[in-house]
């Protein structure tokens, strides 16, 4: 009688596996969570009230509806995909350098495991900052909701973005500096950009066509719909763009971790 | 010539011992130190310069980056309203500001990141082995973070031109504000950096200290703006000092007079300067 322990029988897919990747992603910002989603919140707040502070006397209402209510949505959209992008990028960039990388390499997850795993990581911590800056910044500004689905919608959609594009940079990156590039020059001026603090009916007439190319520009106006019922586009265009989006950087990723772009020798 | 044998060191022929010439005349001599320690002040002050300056991308490019972004979303955002802030044009009050928050901001990260870099790492031994004394260092660490403050400035003062076309009012007195300023906040970024253990230790003093503090002290808005109580905290406020100062700088206008300010900055300076002298001569935190 021999008692070999029988391997364990993976399905189509290993949930086993997948659910620790994405634990050990949650795990892994929830560990310095004052770092990771007190820091954002109180930096949002900060935001809120040195913008209402500054421009409330002179700016009362944006598109008909009051400035800080204008303001609310955007800056919580801006802290959560802000979030969602340094969490995967950062996961994947620190792992790299350490070396640590194999413990998701050597696993037996498949490439859509991974993206899938990671990505999940990225738009939980994107969803739980969003989640605290909103209950943060309901104390101070008296927003209501309009249409919760589309609340839903583009905070799940808008975060799995970021998290898709920081896995891309996360990959792509060889060290930490190369990742703050892309954080300071690109991501940054993005989100900053692309209507959080205005609409973008101020722009010059270029710049308001090249918005509408703007995937930035639809998630802050989508989740501003959301809660105002007021937009600058149609809101449905916005989840079309968004799901077109998502789906192309799903795929880009599943791509490079099957191909073992800059992980595998 | 006298000649000893010296342990550990072989002949030519790989036995142990061995002659080590000796000579009064030839031995090298202990460098004669003054008063001051000028080379390894110096080199103290040039090695962090340096290292500031060397990731540059970081230290100069994304403030100014970031000064440009903050000007484009107020103009954006106030579109065609008129703003009046202070008795300035907003632009002319947001620049300043502006300037005057990556000066604070750098400050304090050259010394506080520094000082947790080598800790972590260790290479503050090189620091504390060298033949400087706290106060030495104290100097160093200061005056470094002052120099990067302002190049940091500079750079973001030119890259806010396009949002302020105008000649600095009083450059003496703007440079002297942003060096104060540096200077300040170099010693309370070497203040947390000593007493941080970890980053995320530092990084929690900046988010929840020194980030909201320099927001709420006039960056954006006059102090006229705040509640009642806390525009007479504002009054006591080092920070809110040398912003003023520096929009007294550039556009000629200040809330406070610039002499109380420079007192205020000063004496913040010199009480900073004392604490961070008494911490690094106790060992606090650095020594066993």
């Amino acid at each position: 009688m021999t008692d070999y322990q029988a391997p364990r029988r993976i399905g189509a897919v290993n949930w086993l596996g997948l659910w620790t990747l994405y634990l050990k992603e949650v795990q892994r910002f929830m560990a310095v969570a004052t770092q990771t989603v007190a820091a954002p919140m109180v930096t949002t707040l900060l935001f809120l009230a040195v913008f209402t502070l500054a421009l409330g006397r002179a700016v009362e209402v944006v598109n008909g509806v009051p400035f800080t209510q204008f303001l609310a949505p955007g800056l919580v959209m801006m802290a959560m995909v802000q979030n969602a992008f340094a969490n995967t990028s950062s996961s994947l960039v620190s792992s790299k350098v350490q070396g640590n990388i194999v413990d998701i390499l050597m696993p037996p997850l498949s490439p859509a495991e991974l993206t899938v795993g990671i990505a999940l990581g990225g738009t939980t911590r994107g969803l739980v900052v969003g989640a605290t800056t909103l209950i943060g910044m309901r104390i101070f500004v008296p927003f209501g909701v309009h249409d919760l689905l589309f609340v839903l919608f583009y905070a799940v959609a808008a975060s799995l973005m970021l998290a898709l594009l920081g896995m891309i940079g996360g990959v792509w990156a060889e060290k930490f500096d190369h990742m703050a590039a892309v954080t300071n020059f690109v991501i940054t001026p993005f989100a900053f950009l692309s209507g959080t603090f205005y609409s973008i009916q101020r722009l010059p007439d270029l710049f308001q066509t090249l918005a509408h190319i703007n995937p930035f520009f639809y998630m802050i106006d989508g989740f501003r719909y959301g809660f105002t019922g007021v937009t600058d586009t149609t809101p449905l265009l916005g989840v079309a763009v968004m799901l077109g989006i998502d789906t192309v950087l799903a795929l880009v990723c599943w791509r490079l971790f099957a191909a073992g772009y800059k992980l595998k020798a | 010539m006298t000649a000893r044998k010296a342990p550990g060191r072989r002949t030519p022929d790989g036995e142990p011992g061995g002659d080590v010439p000796v000579s009064p005349g030839t031995a090298p001599r202990g460098r004669h130190i003054g008063w001051v320690n000028r080379i390894g002040l110096w080199t103290l002050f040039w090695r962090d310069l340096l290292r500031d300056l060397e990731i540059w991308k970081v230290t100069i490019a994304a403030p100014a980056l970031q000064a440009v972004l903050f000007a484009l979303i107020f103009e954006l955002a106030l579109g065609d309203a008129s703003l009046t802030m202070a008795g300035l044009d907003f632009a002319a009050f947001l620049v300043p500001g502006l300037v005057a928050f990556a000066v604070l901001e750098r400050g304090f990260e050259s010394t506080a990141y520094m000082m947790v870099y080598d800790k972590l790492e260790g290479m503050i031994t090189d620091v504390i082995g060298a033949p400087l004394t706290a106060a030495e260092m104290a100097v160093g660490f200061g005056l470094m973070a002052a120099v990067s403050a302002v190049i940091t400035g500079i750079a973001t003062w030119l890259a806010l031109l396009p949002f302020l076309a105008a000649p600095p009012a009083a450059p003496g007195l703007l440079l002297l504000f942003a060096f104060g300023g540096g200077l300040m906040m170099g010693l309370v970024g070497l203040v947390g950096g000593l007493w941080a253990d970890k980053w995320d230790h530092i990084s929690a003093v900046q988010s929840f200290v020194v980030i909201p503090l320099v927001y709420m002290s006039g960056v954006f808005f006059s102090l006229d703006r705040l509640p009642d109580g806390l525009r007479a905290a504002a009054a006591l406020n080092p920070v809110y000092y040398v912003i003023d100062g520096m929009r007294y700088g550039i556009s000629g206008s200040a809330e406070a007079d610039p002499g109380t300010g420079f007192a205020v900055m000063a004496a913040t300076v010199a009480a900073l300067w004392c604490l961070c002298w008494r911490l690094l001569a106790s060992g606090y935190k650095l020594k066993p």
